[in-house]
């Protein structure tokens, strides 16, 4: 019973398999002809017949003298044979032997090209001659003559040369080889007979004459051979051959295609018929069987089934596993950040290739050592006590420092999260990347800003100091004069002194030094000196006190603070800001301070603090200029200060063209500027919502109106 | 139509004004005939000669590299000679001397062609052995009396030159090696065409852009029948002709050499006997020595010879003067200025 079975199965399998493989066989033959390759070779073919052609017309258009250059001749020659390489590429539909064939086409082609072109190479040789004659010929008999050369000459030769160059000029024609002959003869004739009575000069152009006729002679039949050898090569003939042959290839290839699908179809549908009768059958046989085996049987081959199929699940979800697996490790391999793991007793137990490169430790090195002794140099008992609160959050560290392998100092920007776990200690993982590089570019940008505004400024302040130094410089000018007008009577006074007491003895020089006393006092104009000097040493003192202030602004703006937090006077540093920044706005707009008497001293870093005010000064300057620029006038620069609560408030205001409702979004982007190439780096206001928002933990806003202005919104604690 | 006898009567009165101006009396028939030929030439359904199209749609990364190697003397095998040694394009594109002077003196065997417009040649060298550019780059390069180098010597050279490693790898899927030198180089001579000419000036329609001297000269040309050979965009460079057509000139020059028999070195064909590509006539006053031997210093010996080997014509001085004046209007100023 169960050999039968199995016979059953076997040959079942076996006509089953023979099916299939003859329904695949049917469908590969059935597959699409491609002829995307038969298009282009249809192509190639109708060019190659078109420069064929063009070559033969060529030909016969230099042989008759409309075209008198070989430039479109070769360059077609040229095309014939480069192309000849494109058609051996042989489609790939070909059976064997039609590619053989095709091939011996394609090498016949070849040699009738190369044939022809030898011919053309003779023709254009030849026919360089033959039409040098041809045309030079004429001219000569026409001047022997019309006028006769030589005025000696009372020969017949001209006029035998004309009956020979008519005869020639027919021969040329439409001659056969054998009219040439008698020509041949006449030319022979005229050569030996009596040339005597010709003069010597006409006598040479008659040999001269008769040289070209010989040319002509010669090389008149040869070109009409070259001529029909190109004209009757058989390459037009081999491209229908090749062209008929790739035709049928086609037609061929299509029409087999098509009679295989027809046998594909009838295939299915008799195997079609096949498996229905079987199943029939079946059927029938199966109601004859036991019921019982049947059942058993059944039951058995379901159990073994369920098991197989078991079996198979467990070896998919193996396997799935398994490249899951790998893949993770792979994505934990090339990960570009840090990655460590440690398990419940904080032991590493994940080190990935970011992390032996960052810190120079290997894996084998790194793998189940305590993360508190990894090698890493770094202040751990610090990290762990920040890492503390782990339990309920991941923590983010911005600022973990560490030693490069190098010896380095570097930072690392550091997330932890716990790993869940059932014990009352959990293993956690750790994701790092050295942002050392990333915060000096920051510094540096910070400093380039700055460093760009003091640039700025420096011109502005240079021409704030410079007024009140040149009336400085006049008020010292006119006191020198003054004094120097004032010498005579200091000096008269003395010797009056002198003068008075020396009185007892003489009386008459005290009254001659007074007379030269009050003479000196008129010269010098004493009523005036005493009006005017003590204006000018005020306006003098004046002017040095604008210096001095100039100069305090400067230095308070330029204040040297340690990047920390300390309490600051705002308006005493937004006063100085303003005054070092005049220069930018003082000529489009004007200043209106409004600073809040209660408000205490505000912890700030004030360089950085200030070049935020000046950053945002210059913007409303600059907004203010273009404003103005469009419709006159001047604009208002509103700076106020305001205590709310524990927060101090700056507002900034301008009375610009406001900002249009597109860029709003981008203003503190950095790059982004609305200003002309050159004006600004677009880092102004990036940099300056960065101080505020992260180094302030303050906040940075704005309001504005198309057209009316904009106010910027400053606000940050008092206390930190 | 109007524009063409306009054009027509323009030149026929040109040369009216140059006869009487310059007393010069061409010999009755011939000059008539030789008029009518411009007048027919010009209008344009037998044109001849063809102005120089600039050269178009080369890569200029390629050009580049070209030059580079065109100049390079580590192209040759003791690293003395470049294609620019020969090739001098300051002078003409040609070195001046009868025939070449290879790596350790040796003395080559035929005269230095031009390399401006070689790219019109249909063949390349005198005997047409090099179908392109290409295939003609390597003749001198590997040939042991001129350059005298290999591709074994050459290419590891190159690859030593990270400009060159560069330039190779931006341009060739296989970087350095003979196939893509030969087409950096063919690629150069590309570029090296002269369009400039006042004579292309003259095809193209400016009819005062050559003298009424070098009209009478070019109408010489085509009467005397030079042009039946000299003809197309390079004036020659489109076919072979056997030298002496009409005399035998290797008999009167004698002391025969291989170079002598042409193309007969190619095909061993004997109708191929003395037979040469036809030299373009392009910047040929910039050329001296000529022919494929270089006996000739002055370009009007030469085109003495050319009348009484060619064409069976002994030309007069004065005749012979005007169809140099001819040939010197087929230089293109650009290469003139060059010292």
């Amino acid at each position: 019973m169960i050999p039968s079975r199995i016979r059953a199965v076997a040959s079942t399998l076996a006509t089953a398999s023979a099916a299939i493989f003859l329904i695949v066989f049917l469908y590969q033959k059935t597959k699409a002809v491609d002829l995307s390759g038969q298009a282009r070779l249809a192509q190639e073919i109708l060019l190659l017949r078109n420069v064929d052609t063009t070559i033969d017309q060529d030909v016969l258009r230099i042989r008759q003298g409309f075209l008198r250059h070989y430039d479109t001749l070769n360059d077609n020659l040229q095309r014939m044979e480069t192309s000849i390489a494109r058609l051996e590429a042989v489609p790939a539909y070909f059976r064997d032997a039609e590619r053989r064939a095709w091939l011996a086409d394609v090498g016949r082609f070849r040699a009738a090209v190369l044939d022809k072109r030898d011919a053309v190479e003779s023709f254009k040789s030849d026919h360089a001659i033959l039409a040098n004659s041809l045309h030079y010929l004429p001219n000569l008999v026409t001047a022997l003559v019309g006028a006769g050369t030589d005025p000696g000459s009372v020969g017949r030769a001209p006029e035998q040369l004309r009956a020979i160059l008519q005869e020639i000029l027919i021969y040329n024609l439409h001659g056969s080889a054998a009219d040439g002959m008698p020509i041949r003869k006449s030319v022979q004739d005229l050569r030996e007979g009596d040339l005597t009575r010709e003069g010597a000069r006409d006598r040479d152009d008659v040999r001269l004459a008769l040289n070209h006729a010989d040319r002509i002679l010669e090389y008149k039949p040869r070109v009409d051979l070259e001529c029909e050898r190109i004209l009757s090569a058989p390459t037009l003939r081999i491209l229908e051959d090749i062209s008929t042959t790739m035709d049928e290839s086609g037609r061929m290839a299509t029409w087999s295609g098509n009679a295989y699908r027809i046998v594909l179809i009838a295939v299915c549908a008799l195997l079609a018929g096949g498996v229905a009768y079987f199943l029939v059958r079946l059927r029938v046989a199966n109601d004859n069987l036991e019921q019982r085996v049947l059942v058993r049987t059944a039951a058995l081959s379901q159990a073994n089934l369920d098991l197989e199929e078991q079996i198979a699940q467990r070896q998919r979800a193996i396997a799935e596993l398994m490249s899951a697996q790998a893949r993770i490790q792979r994505i934990i391999t090339i990960m570009p950040s840090v990655l460590i793991g440690t398990d419940e007793d904080q032991r590493i137990v994940l080190w990935n290739a970011r992390a032996e490169i960052q810190f120079g430790i290997s894996v084998a090195q790194a793998m189940g050592r305590p993360l508190a002794d990894c090698g890493i140099t770094w202040d751990f008992t610090a990290l762990s006590a920040r890492l503390g609160g782990i339990a309920t959050a991941p923590i983010h560290l911005p600022d973990v420092a560490f030693v490069r392998p190098d010896g380095r100092p570097a930072l690392l920007a550091l997330s932890a999260c716990q790993l869940p776990s059932d014990r009352p200690t959990a293993g956690m993982l750790i994701a790092a990347t050295d942002i050392t590089d990333h915060k000096a570019m920051e510094a540096q940008l910070m400093q380039a800003q700055k460093l760009e505004s003091i640039g700025q400024l420096a011109a502005g302040v240079a021409h704030e100091i410079n007024t009140p130094v040149q009336f400085i410089g006049d008020n010292l000018c006119f006191l020198r004069d003054a004094f120097r007008d004032l010498m005579p009577v200091l000096s008269s006074s003395r010797s009056l002194l002198e003068a008075l007491d020396a009185q007892t003895t003489d009386a008459a020089p005290v009254a001659e030094i007074a007379c030269l006393l009050q003479q000196a006092t008129k010269n010098a104009d004493t009523e005036f000196l005493i009006a005017e000097v003590p204006k000018a040493i005020t306006q003098a003192i004046e002017g040095v006190e604008r210096v001095a202030t100039i100069v305090k602004s400067l230095k308070e703006f330029a204040h040297p603070d340690g990047g920390e937090l300390a309490p600051v006077d705002l308006q005493r540093t937004i006063e100085s800001t303003l005054n070092v920044a005049r220069s930018e706005y003082k000529y489009v707009a004007d200043v209106v301070t409004d600073f809040a008497a209660d408000l205490p001293h505000v912890q700030c870093i004030q360089g950085e603090f200030n070049q935020v005010v000046l950053n945002l000064i210059i913007n409303a300057a600059d907004a203010i200029g273009d404003a103005v620029a469009a419709r006159g006038g001047r604009g208002t620069i509103t700076v106020s200060t305001r205590r709310d609560g524990d927060t101090a408030e700056l507002r900034i205001g301008d009375t610009g063209t406001g900002i249009p409702e597109r860029v709003r979004a981008h203003i503190f982007d950095p790059f982004f500027t609305t200003k002309a190439v050159g004006k600004g780096t677009g880092q102004g206001l990036t940099i300056a919502h960065a101080i505020i928002v992260q180094k302030h933990h303050g906040t940075m806003t704005f309001e504005t109106t198309l057209g009316q202005g904009t106010t910027f919104i400053i606000r940050i604690p008092i206390a930190a | 139509m109007l524009k063409l006898s306009a054009l027509a009567l323009a030149i026929a009165s040109a040369f009216g004004v140059s006869a009487a101006i310059d007393g010069y009396a061409p010999q009755l028939g011939r000059a008539t005939a030789a008029e009518s030929a411009i007048q027919r030439h010009l209008a344009g359904d037998v044109q001849a000669i063809v102005p120089i199209e600039p050269a178009s749609g080369l890569d200029p990364r390629k050009v580049d590299l070209g030059r580079r190697l065109f100049h390079d003397q580590r192209l040759s095998g003791d690293q003395s000679l470049s294609c620019a040694s020969c090739h001098a394009l300051e002078r003409g594109g040609v070195d001046h001397r009868r025939t070449p002077v290879g790596m350790g003196g040796a003395i080559g065997g035929i005269n230095t062609p031009t390399v401006y417009n070689c790219a019109l040649n249909f063949r390349q060298f005198w005997d047409g052995r090099a179908a392109t550019l290409e295939e003609q780059a390597s003749g001198p390069i590997l040939n042991p009396i001129e350059m005298g180098a290999t591709w074994a010597v050459v290419i590891p050279r190159l690859e030593a030159d990270p400009l060159y490693v560069a330039g190779f790898t931006a341009s060739y899927d296989h970087g350095i090696e003979a196939a893509s030198i030969t087409d950096a180089l063919a690629e150069f001579e590309r570029s090296l065409s002269t369009p400039g000419s006042r004579f292309d000036h003259f095809l193209r329609g400016e009819r005062e852009a050559i003298t009424a001297e070098e009209k009478a000269g070019y109408a010489l040309f085509v009467s005397l029948g030079c042009i039946s050979c000299h003809q197309g965009m390079n004036v020659g460079g489109n076919l072979y002709e056997r030298f002496g057509i009409m005399g035998d000139y290797f008999a009167d020059r004698g002391d025969l050499t291989p170079a002598d028999q042409g193309r007969y070195n190619v095909t061993h064909r004997e109708s191929d006997r003395y037979s040469f590509k036809v030299p373009g006539l392009r910047n040929v006053a910039l050329t001296t020595p000529y022919f494929h031997d270089g006996s000739v210093k002055t370009l009007a010996k030469a085109v003495i010879l050319m009348a009484r080997y060619q064409l069976g014509a002994e030309l007069s001085a004065r005749d012979t003067e005007l169809v140099v004046r001819f040939l010197h209007s087929l230089s293109d100023p650009a290469l003139e200025q060059d010292p």
